[in-house]
């Protein structure tokens, strides 16, 4: 795909999608321009309204890293959410146990364990597809499952806080809570984290030697195992870096924002993922826009619905089509890019 | 003992009947996809919209009879996009599968609210009666347990060998099944890859609705966001613990539904047993049947892969 169809096909996606919603907000007589104002105003529109939106947006962000870095070396990371989870839980872990530990260590020590606990579950089905040909996607799906209700079983069982009615763990240790931005800002660092990690990926992917290696096993498996780039230990690891990078996802979530494992605390981040790495067109850059993109979508829904009085589900549609949309333009453009070379003779024809 | 009894009886296996139902439709659909070589991962949303539909269609016209056939119409158009963009597109079937997922959520939610009000009680519906089989019905233990269901779980029980009959008795079903291992095969004898995979998505989409349609109008008799919450999921799991075979597929279906009545029971009656457990067991299970630790279960050869023709 060629560089500005990679740019331009996530806009024509986005811009397809809003004009259908658009169509259909009016259907229900309210105002496509007021929802689409409110939208924005919600995400962007004050102080605490573009704190909420990066809130939102950095969990997706590094979700959708964790699936971008596997889907340049050809595998895709269905699992997401259930890495995620994981590294929510491990997190906790982190930062429940070792209370002495002075603040700054305390909370990297937590993201750590997150980030071990979702590259563990990303390790997994990396392994299975490398050496023993099981579909990731399918393993994905099933670890997703397995990973969501095991965190589950600790939230209800071991880990759960007897005195809350409502299930959820002990509280983490002031010492690893992720810093506030500001004084008086509820912002968290954990934007910082996903940033650093865009900045790293797009750095290993394309000024490495590493990274190269590991784009062209994404392209062309063959090409590469000729080469004698090592195939299977590239994606086993792409798979488990990129269950880390999720497992960050969730980590952040647990000690910026909840500082304990709630029951049902990822609205399905995991899986919003998926689409928000495939609308970045599985590139760091791009997957840095585009969750900013589903975040602020997540962000101003609540004032849409409130002022504009459009159910705040009208984003699920928007990112769905802004992907079926990017999707088609795509498959159009190759189609007819493909039409349009010139016939090399009867060797190109069926028979 | 009286606890015992309080937990293993004979509900619990016409609950378990009735978890499995949903599941048998939409997994013996996918069983058409993969068969033709399309893995639908929309089938997630395929059964929510056919949940809201069944639920709609039954609320306007009152009858849950065409409530299903719309929750089946519906499906089917589900299953029409995944084609138009997995098929002649040639997209990627996996990233089709995922937005078709979240659009279903999203509209299904987004008309929930429309038609129904942001905080109304749950509008409940006429749904599906149980059917009395006569003396079946009064037989002791095995009539609760089997034959005083509504009359949706035995068509699905009947579909079973009627799609055994279809893709391993009939020239349609060795198309689907070629297609789906060697579509150049297909291809070869002059018949239209595109058609086999386009004919069999509609059938997956049509009962993965219908499924839904269960859900919506076949127990509870209400619809409530994301209802499905996660059974399409459920289901392509029976469809690999299964074999890709429909007998297998409701056996598969039979032991998940189980475990889902399972965890209800035990969650409804308190016990102190993690109900996560039962939960879990249809995908660890999955695993371990795809791992090929109790005997290999082999996907269609050309599963997931678009077929073009030009390509050598």
């Amino acid at each position: 795909m060629t560089r500005r169809l990679s740019v331009l096909a996530p806009l024509i996606g986005i811009v397809a999608s809003l004009a259908v919603c658009a169509l259909l907000i009016k259907s229900i007589g309210a105002s496509p321009l007021d929802a689409y104002l409110r939208l924005f105003q919600g995400a962007f529109g004050s102080w605490g309204a573009i704190q909420t939106t990066l809130i939102k947006t950095s969990p997706l962000l590094l979700a959708a890293l964790g699936i971008a870095l596997p889907y340049q070396a050809g595998a895709f990371n269905i699992g997401a959410e259930g890495q995620l989870q994981m590294g929510a839980i491990f997190a906790f872990v982190g930062g429940f146990i070792f209370p002495d530990l002075p603040g700054p260590l305390h909370m990297a020590l937590a993201l750590v364990f997150g980030l071990v606990g979702g590259a563990i579950w990303g390790f997994i089905p990396g392994y299975l597809k490398a050496r023993h040909g099981l579909s990731e996607i399918i393993v994905t799906i099933m670890m997703n499952y397995i990973g969501i209700y095991s965190v589950a079983y600790f939230v209800y069982g071991p880990l759960r806080d007897p005195v809350n009615p409502y299930p959820q763990t002990f509280e983490i240790a002031p010492t690893a809570e992720l810093p506030r931005m500001g004084p008086s800002l509820s912002l968290h660092a954990g934007i910082l984290v996903g940033l650093i990690c865009v900045v790293a990926l797009s750095w290993f992917l394309w000024r490495t030697v590493g990274g190269f290696k590991l784009r062209v096993t994404g392209l062309n498996p063959t090409a590469a195992l000729f080469s004698g780039y090592p195939v299977r230990s590239q994606v086993t690891w792409a798979m488990a870096i990129g269950g880390g990078l999720a497992g960050l996802g969730g980590a952040i979530e647990i000690l910026g924002v909840y500082h304990r494992v709630v029951d049902g605390f990822s609205p399905g981040y995991g899986y919003l993922a998926i689409a928000v790495a495939l609308l970045g067109q599985g590139k760091p850059s791009g997957v840095l826009w585009s969750s900013l993109f589903f975040g602020s979508l997540i962000a101003g829904s609540g004032v849409m619905q409130r002022v504009a009085g459009v159910p705040v589900s009208l984003v699920y549609i928007v990112q769905s089509l802004a992907l079926l949309f990017m999707v088609a333009s795509v498959a159009v453009f190759t189609i007819r890019a493909r039409s349009r070379r010139p016939k090399k003779g009867a060797a190109d024809v069926d028979p | 003992m009286s606890t015992l009894s309080q937990f293993l009886n004979v509900d619990l296996l016409a609950a378990g009947v009735r978890m499995a139902t949903p599941l048998t439709f939409a997994a013996l659909g996918e069983v058409y996809a993969e068969r033709s070589g399309v893995l639908n991962i929309g089938l997630e949303g395929a059964m929510l919209v056919g949940a809201f539909a069944g639920f709609w269609g039954a609320h306007l016209t009152g009858s849950a009879w065409l409530g299903a056939l719309l929750a089946m119409a519906v499906g089917a158009v589900m299953g029409l996009i995944l084609g138009v963009f997995a098929i002649t597109l040639r997209a990627n079937q996996i990233v089709v599968g995922v937005a078709l997922n979240i659009f279903a959520l999203g509209v299904t939610s987004f008309l929930r609210t429309v038609v129904f009000g942001l905080n109304t009680d749950p509008v409940q519906v006429t749904g599906f009666q149980p059917v009395n089989l006569g003396f079946l019905s009064k037989l002791p233990f095995a009539g609760p347990a089997f034959f005083q269901h509504v009359p949706l779980v035995y068509v699905a029980i009947l579909l079973i060998p009627i799609s055994n009959f279809i893709l391993f008795r009939t020239s349609w079903g060795v198309v689907i099944r070629a297609t789906g291992d060697n579509p150049r095969a297909t291809d070869t004898l002059g018949l239209s890859v595109p058609e086999v995979r386009y004919i069999s998505l509609l059938v997956c989409g049509a009962l993965a609705g219908l499924g839904g349609a269960f859900l919506s109008l076949g127990q509870l008799n209400l619809f409530v966001e994301n209802m499905t919450s996660g059974r399409g999921y459920i289901a392509l799991a029976a469809v690999i613990f299964g074999k890709w075979n429909p007998t297998g597929v409701l056996l598969a279906s039979l032991l998940f539904g189980f475990a889902d009545a399972l965890q209800f029971r035990i969650q409804g009656l308190g016990l102190p047993i993690p109900f996560h457990i039962p939960l879990m067991l249809p995908y660890i299970l999955t695993l371990v049947a795809l791992g090929g630790f109790v005997g290999r279960s082999r996907s269609p050869l050309a599963l997931g892969r678009p077929y073009q023709r030009e390509a050598r």
